[in-house]
């Protein structure tokens, strides 16, 4: 399993959608299709030769700090490097000022539904190695345009939440891609973690298991057969993405610790690397949970979450451990993301760790290389009219690549200060 | 008394203040000093405004007044439960309990406009005009007073209980301890009567609109049958007066003629004997009968009257207009509280200049329901731009989450993401010194202000153009709520 599938290097995106194609279509298809992927991006790399720079009245960090007077240059899509933007000089670049407005990597969503219909479990077996959320993509889903609008420019799917074990995770932009035969999903990781879940969705009286005993055996058996030649499970276990395990309870979280670190223990990192999708609800025991090393994705944290919890998910921050937030977009409005992290804030987080809980943590969560603004990265950007932790604050423009997929187009003239609206813009 | 003065705060504290010595006293007074922890102020506990008591000084912090500009690296005194002095040069009274506020931001206390935080203990929602949520409060709910305080609500108004139809009376309180040891001093024990549309399914809020209507009139009805019999009494007066009149006439003529027996006039069972002969017996005129008194038409009637203020919980588009339909034929001035479909009839609300009391702009979760309403987050931009007065609270009552007027603040800056200048400060503003101008509690919070109470809130950086902790809020000049650093339990 360990071919190109798995790369998460840059070109990931083209190899895994050439990919997905081959599996439905077959290969001439699929070539035709990759044919046509990479002649569309030569020539908008042809029509775009320039380099683009954003200069913004903030920039939202790597280390999630806010800082002024960043010029973030863009050059095929990529971010190529951050300059001194009082220094920075360069006459074939198109220079776009925003002074009043945050320059956000795009926001990270990691609990999502968005552009899934249904269940996305196969059948009824509690072990499911084989599923792999890619295939429940529908880029025709409104919502993903609800979601894009409102900052999250990546969406990570989960396979169904009743499977103990099911299969893979998948990482995709809410804006579609564009391929031979119209919009498709533009993938930033198909191959994501290996989906474990100790859910209440597991319990299931008409197919079992029934009890949390037998989820906690069917999970350790599964585990198990990861070493079992040729069983379903190896497929899929170990994998080098990684898991990310659903817990319900602090007991979930112990099991899941326990029964991953048996199983794979010896391994190396990246077979034993475990993300936790919990919400701590016990501020006494968050210490303890921040020295497992693991992060915890939380959310979504709303205006009904119970005080305890959102001091337990600050002071799990605190502590030290890795907090990315999720949302359960569409479900729940894409708004609910930042509100997460700002009712965190308000309940004693570090405003830089929360604002990386939905940007660049969430890009390590999810297995992906946006979600910050450092060289090397893809320019999903967001402006939003202030911080993104004030809830005042909007969406002003989103760009995909650097290149603008939603927000009002900057005029030459007219557009002064007063409106909140674009600044600069077009030289 | 003694006990609720003193005694606000616990533990060892408690002690040494309840033993009264003065070497006790200077003891702890000292232990204080020593460990600057403004939260063991809290042993010196109660006391209202004019109390007395130590004095609190705020240095070096941010301070969002909320009446000018806010000052940098100013300073608060504190004391009786009132600010005595504020600004940047200002003297600091010796032995003074001081608070570095470096990096800080210090906020009025936030005000919700339309809360149900410590109603827990009313029960099932119903109806009943006579409802009094002053009567339902639960000034002993410790877990909502920590909710609202630690997120830096300090006063409220709290209605009734979600019920469809008339739900009640709300009322005004500040977070302060009360003499009885409970949160929650009354500013305005009746505030705003209000009238449910928001239950049940669009025929039942049907309903509950004709029912109202009908109360309406039966109170007009009642009046009118008072009127009229008030009119009917003073007939009854003026012909008694008559007849007594006639009677005594009749008498004196009598007596010239032959003694007549010593009766009163008897004014019950009987026509009015004007033309009654000598002989016959003389009947009075008939007494009107007064219709039952009924205090809950005698409350209907203020509200018609206009001596006690309306606001109407609708959501739904079409329960705004029945709403509107309602003051029309009633002649009613109303507030709309909730009112998530408004941005869809801002006309016709701009034509009223009725002020709308928006509650959350977005949805908590997506539904595909028709009976749910349709919330917008330009909703607020929507009706101002068409001229509705607008303010935003947490919509907790009617929702029937008593909690949710922890987040007012978060509420505010949803509803204002459209909104072009700093809509960080508007939102903040929005729940303070505008909220206390609405609920007619301008002198006693929503702004920081020399003489002013003194509830205030802390936070970790400036609430306007990020998001901060609430650190320590402040109520009467004393720290009512601490935060614990570092995911501690508090």
């Amino acid at each position: 399993m360990r071919d190109s599938m798995k790369d998460k290097s840059f070109g990931a995106m083209t190899i895994n959608r050439t990919n997905r194609r081959r599996s439905r279509r077959g290969a001439p298809l699929a070539g035709l299709a990759a044919a046509c992927v990479l002649g569309l991006c030569s020539l908008a790399a042809t029509a775009q030769a320039q380099r683009t720079v954003f200069i913004a009245g903030h920039t939202l960090m790597p280390d999630g700090s806010l800082q002024s007077g960043r010029a973030v240059v863009v050059e095929r899509g990529r971010i190529v490097s951050i300059e001194d933007a009082e220094e920075f000089a360069d006459d074939d670049a198109s220079v776009q000022r925003f002074p009043n407005h945050v320059l956000s990597p795009g926001l990270i969503e990691l609990g999502s539904s968005l552009g899934v219909r249904g269940n996305q479990a196969g059948g009824t077996e509690p072990i499911e190695p084989g599923l792999r959320a890619v295939d429940a993509i529908d880029v025709h889903d409104p919502f993903l345009r609800l979601a894009l609008e409102h900052g999250i420019t990546a969406a990570m799917v989960l396979p169904d939440a009743s499977r103990i074990i099911g299969g893979r995770a998948a990482t995709f932009r809410t804006h579609p891609g564009r391929g031979a035969l119209g919009p498709m999903p533009d993938l930033l990781n198909a191959n994501g973690p290996a989906f474990l879940s100790m859910g209440p969705q597991v319990l299931d009286f008409s197919y079992g298991p029934t009890s949390r005993a037998g989820a906690a055996f069917e999970l350790r058996e599964g585990l198990k057969q990861s070493r079992a030649e040729g069983s379903a499970v190896s497929e899929l276990l170990p994998h080098d993405q990684g898991m990310i395990a659903l817990c319900a309870s602090i007991e979930d979280v112990d099991l899941i610790l326990t029964a991953t670190t048996e199983a794979f223990g010896g391994m190396d990192s990246n077979a034993n690397r475990l993300v936790l999708i919990y919400t701590p609800d016990d501020p006494s025991l968050v210490e303890d949970l921040a020295q497992e090393e693991v992060p915890f994705v939380v959310g979504p944290l709303t205006f009904s979450t119970p005080s305890v919890q959102l001091l337990s998910v600050a002071g799990l921050a605190n502590a030290g451990a890795t907090v990315a937030f999720s949302n359960r977009t569409p479900l729940v409005h894409p708004d609910w993301l930042r509100t997460s992290a700002a009712l965190s804030v308000k309940h004693g987080m570090d405003p830089a760790a929360a604002r990386r809980g939905m940007t660049s943590v969430a890009a390590e969560v999810a297995g992906i290389q946006t979600g910050a603004i450092r060289a090397g990265a893809d320019a999903d950007l967001v402006l939003f009219t202030g911080d993104p932790l004030l809830l005042s604050s909007r969406v002003d423009a989103v760009f995909i690549r650097g290149e603008r997929v939603h927000g009002v187009r900057p005029s030459v003239s007219e557009i002064g200060e007063s409106e909140g609206a674009f600044e600069g813009g077009a030289r | 008394m003694g006990r609720t003065t003193m005694n606000a705060g616990s533990g060892v504290g408690g002690c040494f203040v309840r033993n009264g010595s003065p070497v006790l006293w200077l003891l702890a007074l000292l232990l204080v000093g020593l460990i600057m922890r403004p939260a063991q102020a809290q042993l010196f506990g109660g006391g209202g405004p004019g109390g007395g008591g130590p004095t609190l000084v705020i240095e070096n912090a941010r301070i969002i007044t909320m009446v000018g500009p806010a000052i940098e690296r100013g300073t608060i005194v504190m004391q009786g439960g009132r600010i005595i002095a504020m600004g940047t040069d200002v003297e600091v009274p010796r032995r003074a309990m001081r608070v570095n506020a470096e990096g800080k931001t210090v906020t009025p206390g936030l005000i919700d406009v339309s809360g149900g935080l410590g109603m827990d203990v009313e029960g099932q929602p119903g109806s009943g005009a006579l409802r009094r949520a002053v009567d339902g409060f639960d000034p002993f709910n410790e877990l909502a007073f920590d909710a609202a305080l630690r997120n830096g609500v300090t006063a409220l108004y709290v209605g009734p209980r979600s019920g469809n139809g008339f739900a009640g009376t709300g009322a005004v309180l500040r977070l302060a301890r009360r003499d009885d040891g409970g949160r929650g001093v009354v500013l305005e024990e009746r505030f705003d009567f209000v009238i449910d549309f928001t239950n049940g399914d669009a025929l039942e809020r049907v309903e509950a609109f004709e029912q109202a209507r009908a109360m309406f009139r039966a109170a007009l009805n009642y009046r009118d049958s008072i009127d009229e019999y008030e009119e009917k009494l003073e007939e009854y007066k003026e012909e008694l007066k008559k007849f007594i009149e006639e009677y005594e006439k009749e008498q004196a003529e009598g007596e010239e003629e032959e003694p007549a027996p010593a009766t009163q006039p008897r004014g019950r069972g009987g026509r009015q004997g004007q033309g009654g002969g000598g002989n016959e017996e003389e009947k009075g005129p008939e007494k009107p009968t007064r219709p039952d008194p009924s205090r809950e038409y005698d409350l209907l009637l203020e509200v018609l009257d206009g001596e006690l203020s309306v606001r109407i919980r609708a959501d739904k588009d079409a329960d705004i207009l029945n709403a509107l339909d309602l003051a029309e034929r009633m002649g009613l001035k109303f507030t709309l509280e909730g009112g998530a479909e408004s941005w869809l009839v801002a006309s016709q609300l701009a034509e009223r200049e009725f002020t709308v009391l928006l509650g959350p702009t977005i949805e908590r979760v997506i539904r595909f329901d028709t009976n749910q309403p349709r919330r917008h987050s330009g909703a607020y931009s929507a009706l101002r731009s068409a001229g509705v007065p607008v303010l935003i609270g947490s919509n907790g009552a009617a929702s029937g989450s008593a909690l949710a007027t922890r987040f007012v603040l978060e509420t505010a800056q949803l509803a204002l993401q459209h909104e072009g200048e700093n809509p960080g400060m508007r939102a903040l503003r929005m729940v303070t010194v505008d909220a206390a101008r609405y609920l007619g509690i301008s002198m006693q919070a929503g702004t920081i202000r020399r003489g002013g109470v003194a509830d205030l809130v802390v936070w970790s950086g400036d609430p306007t153009t990020g998001a901060a902790a609430v650190e320590q809020v402040y109520i009467n000049g004393r720290p009512a709520f601490t935060a614990m650093r570092r995911g501690g339990r508090n």
